[in-house]
């Protein structure tokens, strides 16, 4: 044998939940494989989840606490000191402001049964419903439209719908990048024949594999749907039985569909209005068909009510709750769908559990010995709101560096600033350690146990390959020590014993334990027998009735709309070799692979505007400005400018303004007002002849 | 389903399973050179023959379709004799044997042939690395021409960053132009290392770990 | 689930989607670019890709595997036939000769690029050797060196095709689509198919594998199209029969295409021709556009409801490619490699869809069929096997050519009485009857009938129907070295006991070394039951043969 230890765990980067093999030498992750019997990736994964490890064991990581001196300066601490003054810095904001002017924030990085602990010691060890995770800032506006639409949160089906199925749609995501093995599988099976219509205002590449790309102007997704809706209904291709027996509502939206012709729709978003026709006859038509989306349908005002305007459009061709007829979204992180779960939200415990629910609220107080609020807490841009009007003084955030990825960045500092203490539990220091008082090293996933649910609403197992370096600790040993410091003793001894208590408490989870997950986990709802849910909604809708609603939600203008001033729209997205704020992916040979970021720009932009291919470039908002390299290129349109968000030297965050989704707070990150000028030159005074048209 | 008999056992096949399936779903073993269960059978490497009662000669599992009443001997003297025969002169055109742990040496051991005896001396494959990408390296004296990598990288990830090159004894792989990796196509998901029998596709970083 | 492998199914769905908006494929996209430079780069290989679709890798890939693109070319461009019918003639001096005089080894262009010198197998001139071209001049017989040399090289004459029957039937090319006009005016295509299959024509590429139970399996098939592909890649050296249908009467070709579009429901047909014979191409296109100008081809065919068209593809050096599954591949523009069946061409062919793949002079037998009836057909040979025989000579008999003959005929016969006997009171001292992967005959079984069973009783083959003479002065170990040198040169590398064994095999031979026989006889065996296709598998067959009947001229151990 090459190596001296060989675990299967899931894999830590995006939604899709692949299950690796990782294989240790001398406490090591010296390489990764995929698991032949993965569900999600069937014996494939990425270059993240295979070869970007090497983060694991680099020198930066935190391997003992910080603690920040008067001085401003970060020494070495004992566990015990830093726990100490956690405590007594925690009890003393208690004392004085209650516990409401504490917060935290779970990790959508993290594990089950981590979110899990986090949110019972926010609720019993602290006493505040102030818990919020990063989904609020990706696929929040998902999970709410889900629950109103459909009843559960979640995907209706499973990855394994996309090769069952004969037509998809995949909109506002770009999954060969985001998402590689998902985007692998829809890949292969359009070449086999599955019809694809794309919709992004880039041309992404699976749009070179697609029936059909749509590239509607970013902000107008809700009137490309409600144009889709209206020719499905104008040309008689709606599920009448299926709206009859299973959904109420369809009266009001069939009513709204007359204003939203394919020409009206041409007018609101730039796209011809045969391809709205095409396009709805694509999905119609098709025997079975899913819908697949991403961050580009839900980072917006009304991303939320996008989701629920595709929920309609579902609705309406009766394709759900069936192999091959799913809606699928590509949720960003790798538990961004379990955090959630677990209740680290502000209104709900476990499985969306309303926290003012007197019935749930008793169950949770009973097993707990404590008594709680039945108000919802604060969510992620409220807490930071709240910090700097002074009324939350304490925030522990774990595994979220909200200082790089979140909106509104000069906001956020703002608010880190204001606060007596910030705790931050992460595995390097980051933007947001940078205003943090202490700095507790936690493990990363090839170092802890545990489970992940992944975007198809699959929980699975999670092993540690090896321990974490130095004197850093599992995140689960943190915050169960601390919570017991704090006078809550949870009484786990391993994470084994949170979901059993998870399963006790969530009737979704009844049959979920460690032991029964096994090689292939399960996707929950799981009946206490075991059995478990790869397709949601076969017979009835989880809502009063069993029928799902359908909301009449009519398009409205994105927050933040071009002007002279910001002529050019800004959307954001992710590179295929990066993850997300790039902690991890920037630490490992990736980084050789693409070093930078940069913005791609239109051959028409890019003559109008001077810029020629490598140019540094200013990006400016009315929140920030940027440089960075342009890339000229024709698979973005006129008008429209992108970039991704991996990189903290460049800030693209900074650029984000407060606009935000009306029914979830999650930041209107993809479509911002910009002017994008050279800056090697000053244009003024580099003498300079037009080329020839 | 189908009745079949594999070594003696009855059991049965689904319908349009191959006999390399149905050993396997069996519990059986057939060695196999160019077989992933995630690509599509290829039927090059020619060593995972099996008897087929009232069959003219031995057949290769991967690509034969299982047939009602058929009769498949895992054993055969003839086929283990074929298969043994081309592992000599795979091992023939490389100039180092394979590593232990790869499939190549497993598939060798099986079939009782030495990887460090030479049975045919002539032409091998000259001594060839790529090492220019950060994760990947590619030994092309190590390759077989499976096509395994080539499959992996269309069939599973749909890159295409990969071909077959050359014929006959020259066969060989390249990514993209014959360029390296990071001159291709390749979106570095190493499908392909993962995938290679022989370790002429790897990741570098396992090249410096010696076998225990 | 079984997924059976042809070709990568992704790739032919790419290059489908491309064709149908009409783009190239590769391989035409990287010949065009050879004609214009003389060698392929980078540059012309990023222009094939996204001409044809095809992505970067596999072009690359394709540009690797065609002899013809991997020869660089000077402004003369010689291309010398090593084919066996000039083996047989000059042992290889001529080879030599030209090496010598241009101070070039093959595949080599000289310094200033005047000269460039490849091999080439074989350019179908079995009838005088040896043959060497220029350009597109090919020139042959004596002193074909010499006028090369000097630039005086003329374009080599052809002998007509003779017919030995009292009334020819391949080689009447009288009646020109009236097979044609009768089966679209007054058959259905139940009734050809029927036909066909009751007639029992053989298929004359080398398999002899029934050509109506071949169109059943593709008309039975449901697809939205299918195709007809005829099979013009004639490799086999010393064979130039199908060179002479394709370029002497391409009607009766296109006539058979269409009756077999008729039959199974296809509305296109393509012939793949050989670059070797670079006459093929041009006179089959000159006689579709006559065929459009006469409405044999086009949406109505003869005036009927059913519509055909055929296009003409050449392909590029590669013997292999005369394998249905490869052929498939080359026409796709995709490398020429073998895959294994099933699925069958007649289940999943060109661009995925069932296709017919049927050898050039079976098709042209179609036309004889739907004219003459089953019946009639059936009696044209006295034995087992229907219809009739183009069989073609090499310059070692006294009347080298192609003739038809019946089945049946005994090689003696063939050989003395149809071709005069060997040149210059030469004696035969063995025959290779097929092609390469045929066995060899020695003298003292010339009685041995010419058909399918009785050839293959003594280890030979009828293949395509070449057959070429040794005379006395052959040294059959170079004979054997030979055979292997091309048999290793063409493998496609695909299976791993053809790929490695023909070359292990050739070095056995080519060394000079004494031959140890039970390692060579395992060795053969190895090719013989492992192989994937006739071409490792068929290759032991003339060693065997020599083994069996001339041991002691091989140098064995």
């Amino acid at each position: 044998m090459r190596f001296d230890r060989d675990v299967t765990t899931t894999c830590g980067y995006c939604g899709v939940g692949c299950r690796l093999e990782a294989h240790a030498l001398d406490g090591r992750v010296v390489s990764i494989s995929p698991a032949l019997d993965g569900p999600a990736n069937k014996g494939h994964t990425c270059l993240k989840g295979r070869f970007a490890h090497g983060f694991t064991r680099k020198r930066e990581r935190l391997r003992a606490p910080l603690i920040r001196t008067p001085g401003g300066d970060l020494r070495s601490a004992s566990w015990d000191e830093a726990i100490a003054l956690i405590v007594s810095e925690l009890t003393r904001i208690r004392e004085l402001a209650g516990p409401d002017a504490i917060a935290g924030l779970a990790s959508s990085r993290a594990t089950n049964e981590d979110c899990y602990v986090m949110q019972r010691m926010m609720r019993a060890a602290i006493g505040t419903h102030n818990i919020d995770n990063c989904s609020r800032v990706c696929h929040s506006p998902t999970s709410w439209a889900l629950r109103q639409s459909l009843g559960l949160s979640g995907a209706t089906g499973s990855f394994d719908d996309i090769e069952a199925a004969d037509a998809a749609i995949l909109i506002g995501a770009n999954p060969t990048e985001g998402h590689p093995v998902a985007g692998a599988r829809i890949k292969q099976a359009t070449l086999r024949g599955l019809k694809l219509v794309t919709i992004d205002p880039r041309r992404i590449e699976l749009s070179d594999y697609a029936v059909l790309h749509l590239s509607p102007r970013p902000g107008s997704n809700a009137a490309v749907m409600l144009g889709l809706a209206h020719v499905v209904a104008r040309d008689g291709l709606v599920d009448d039985a299926f709206l009859r027996v299973r959904t109420e509502g369809w009266p009001e939206v069939e009513d709204l569909l007359a204003d939203y012709t394919p020409l009206d729709v041409q007018r609101i978003s730039g796209i011809a209005a045969a391809d709205i026709e095409a396009a709805a006859h694509v999905y119609a038509e098709a025997a079975d068909a899913c819908v697949l989306w991403g961050l580009g349908v839900t980072e917006h005002k009304y991303g939320s009510e996008v989701v629920r305007l595709i929920c309609n459009l579902a609705l309406m061709c009766g394709k759900l709750g069936r192999p091959g007829s799913a809606l699928l979204p590509l949720r960003g992180q790798n538990n961004v769908q379990g955090s959630s779960d677990m209740g680290a939200l502000p209104d709900t415990f476990t499985g969306y559990q309303s926290v003012a629910d007197e019935d749930v609220a008793r169950r949770f107080e009973a097993r707990w010995g404590v008594r709680m609020k039945r108000d919802r807490g604060l969510k992620i841009p409220e807490m930071f709101d709240a910090a700097i009007r002074g009324d939350l003084k304490a925030m522990y955030i774990f595994g979220e560096d909200v200082a790089q990825t979140d909106p509104n960045t000069t906001h956020v500092i703002k608010a880190l600033q204001s606060l007596e203490l910030l705790v931050v539990q992460d595995i390097f220091e980051n933007e947001t350690t940078k205003y943090a008082d202490v700095i507790l090293p936690a493990s990363s996933f090839l170092e802890k146990s545990g489970t992940f649910t992944n975007a198809e609403r699959r929980i699975q197992l999670v092993d540690a390959a090896v321990s974490p370096p130095g004197d850093a600790r599992t995140d689960f040993h943190i915050l169960t020590t601390l919570s017991a410091a704090l006078g809550h003793d949870m009484g786990f001894a391993t994470p084994a014993d949170v979901m059993d208590e998870v399963a006790e408490l969530t009737p979704d989870w009844a049959g979920v334990s460690h032991e029964r997950l096994g090689r292939r986990g399960l996707q929950w709802p799981v009946a206490a027998d075991g059995t478990d849910s790869p397709i949601l909604y076969r017979e009835r809708f989880e809502l009063p009735g069993g029928r799902a609603r359908m909301a009449a939600l009519p398009y409205k203008p994105p927050g933040s709309e071009v002007s002279e001033e910001f002529p050019i729209v800004l959307v954001t997205g992710r590179r295929l070799e990066h993850y997300n704020a790039g902690t991890m992916t920037r630490r490992t040979a990736n980084l050789d692979l693409v070093p930078g970021d940069w913005l791609e720009i239109h051959p028409d932009d890019a003559r109008r505007l001077w810029v020629t291919d490598g140019d540094l470039v200013s990006v400016r908002s009315a929140h920030g400005r940027i440089e960075l390299p342009a890339r000229v290129t024709a698979r973005i349109d006129p008008g429209h400018v992108f970039t991704a968000f991996h990189f903290p030297e460049i800030r693209t965050n900074l650029l984000v303004g407060p606009s935000a989704d009306v029914n979830t707070s999650c930041p209107e990150y993809k479509v911002v007002a910009v002017d994008v000028r050279p800056v090697a030159e000053q244009p003024s005074q580099t003498p300079a002849i037009a080329a020839a048209p | 389903m189908m009745r079949i008999d594999i070594d003696g056992t009855q059991t049965e096949a689904a319908p349009g399973a191959t006999v390399l399936e149905a050993i396997r779903a069996a519990g059986g073993y057939v060695p196999t050179l160019c077989f992933d269960e995630r690509q599509e059978a290829f039927g090059a490497c020619r060593v995972c023959m099996v008897g087929v009662a009232g069959a003219p000669a031995p057949m290769a599992a991967c690509t034969t379709p299982c047939r009602d009443g058929m009769k498949i001997d895992t054993r055969d003297a003839t086929a283990r004799r074929i298969a043994a025969a081309t592992v000599e002169l795979v091992l023939s055109e490389l100039p180092v044997a394979p590593a232990e742990h790869t499939e190549l040496a497993a598939v060798a051991r099986d079939l009782e042939v030495d990887c460090t005896r030479l049975r045919w001396p002539g032409e091998q494959h000259a001594i060839d690395h790529d090492e220019r990408h950060p994760y990947l390296a590619l030994q092309h004296e190590l390759c077989i021409s499976c096509g395994r990598c080539v499959r992996a990288c269309d069939e599973v990830q749909g890159a295409f960053a990969l071909t077959a090159t050359g014929r006959g004894l020259h066969a060989n792989v390249a990514a993209g132009l014959d360029a390296g990796f990071r001159n291709s196509t390749c979106v570095s998901c190493g499908a392909c290392a993962d995938t290679c029998p022989t370790d002429a596709i790897t990741e570098i970083s396992l090249l410096a770990i010696i076998e225990r | 689930m079984w997924v059976a492998a042809t070709m990568s199914r992704n790739l032919v769905e790419i290059i489908r989607r491309h064709h149908e908006l009409g783009a190239p494929t590769a391989l035409e996209v990287l010949k065009d670019a050879l004609e214009l430079r003389g060698e392929i780069t980078d540059a012309d290989r990023r222009t094939a890709s996204e001409r044809s679709g095809l992505p970067e890798a596999a072009v690359y890939g394709v540009s690797t595997f065609y002899e013809d693109l991997l020869q660089p070319r000077g402004r003369r461009h010689v291309r010398v036939c090593t084919g066996t019918a000039c083996f047989a003639a000059t042992a290889g001096r001529h080879v030599d000769a030209l090496c010598d005089a241009l101070g070039l080894r093959l595949g080599e262009r000289s310094a200033g690029g005047d000269w460039s010198l490849a091999e080439t197998v074989c350019l179908g001139f079995c009838h005088s050797c040896p043959a060497v071209r220029v350009g597109d001049v090919i020139d042959a017989g004596s002193g074909v060196v010499e006028r090369v040399l000097d630039g005086s090289e003329r374009c080599a004459g052809e002998p007509a095709p003779i017919s030995v029957l009292e009334t020819p039937v391949l080689l009447d090319g009288t009646a020109a689509y009236a097979g044609l006009a009768r089966a679209v005016s007054r058959m259905t295509p139940e009734a050809v198919l029927e036909e066909v299959k009751a007639a029992q024509v053989r298929g004359r590429g080398g398999a002899g594998f029934p050509a109506g139970a071949k169109w059943e399996f593709a008309r039975d098939a449901i697809a939205e199209r299918k195709f007809i592909v005829a099979n013009g890649d004639e490799g086999d050296p010393g064979s130039y029969i199908d060179k002479v249908l394709m370029e002497a009467y391409p009607a009766l070709l296109i006539e058979g295409m269409a009756l077999a579009g008729y039959a199974v429901g296809a509305e296109h047909g393509f012939v793949l021709t050989r670059s070797e014979y670079p006459r093929s191409k041009p006179a089959l296109e000159a006689a579709v556009a006559d065929a459009h100008r006469r409405g044999v081809l086009g949406p109505s065919v003869l005036g009927s409801d059913f519509a055909f068209d055929v296009t003409i593809v050449e392909g590029a050096g590669s013997y292999v490619v005369g394998e249905e599954t490869a052929l498939l591949a080359c026409l796709q523009g995709l490398r020429g490699t073998v895959s294994a069946r099933p699925p069958f061409p007649a289940q999943r062919g060109l661009h995925g869809m069932p296709t017919v793949v049927n050898n050039v002079e079976t098709l042209c037998n179609i036309p004889i069929v739907v004219l003459a009836g089953a019946a009639a057909y059936r009696k044209l040979s006295p034995g087992p096997t229907s219809g009739t025989k183009l069989v073609c000579f090499n310059e070692r008999f006294g009347s080298p050519g192609v003739y038809e003959v019946p089945f049946g005929m005994t090689m003696r016969e063939l050989c003395q009485d149809v071709a005069g006997g060997l040149v210059d009171g030469h004696a035969i001292k063995a025959l290779q009857i097929g092609g390469p992967l045929g066995g060899i005959l020695p003298s003292w079984k010339l009685d041995t009938r010419f058909d399918f069973d009785d050839l293959a009783q003594e280890g030979c083959m009828l293949g395509h129907g070449g057959i070429v003479a040794f005379d006395e002065s052959t040294d059959m170990r170079a004979l054997a070295t030979h055979l292997l040198h091309f048999g290793a040169a063409e493998s496609c590398g695909k299976c791993f006991p053809c790929r490695i064994g023909l070359r292990r095999a050739h070095e056995m031979f080519a060394g000079g070394a004494p031959v140890d026989r039970p390692k060579l006889e395992a060795l053969l065996e190895t090719l013989e039951l492992g192989s994937l296709c006739a071409h490792g598998g068929g290759m032991p067959a003339p060693i065997r043969s020599l083994l069996a009947h001339f041991p002691q001229e091989l140098g064995l151990a």
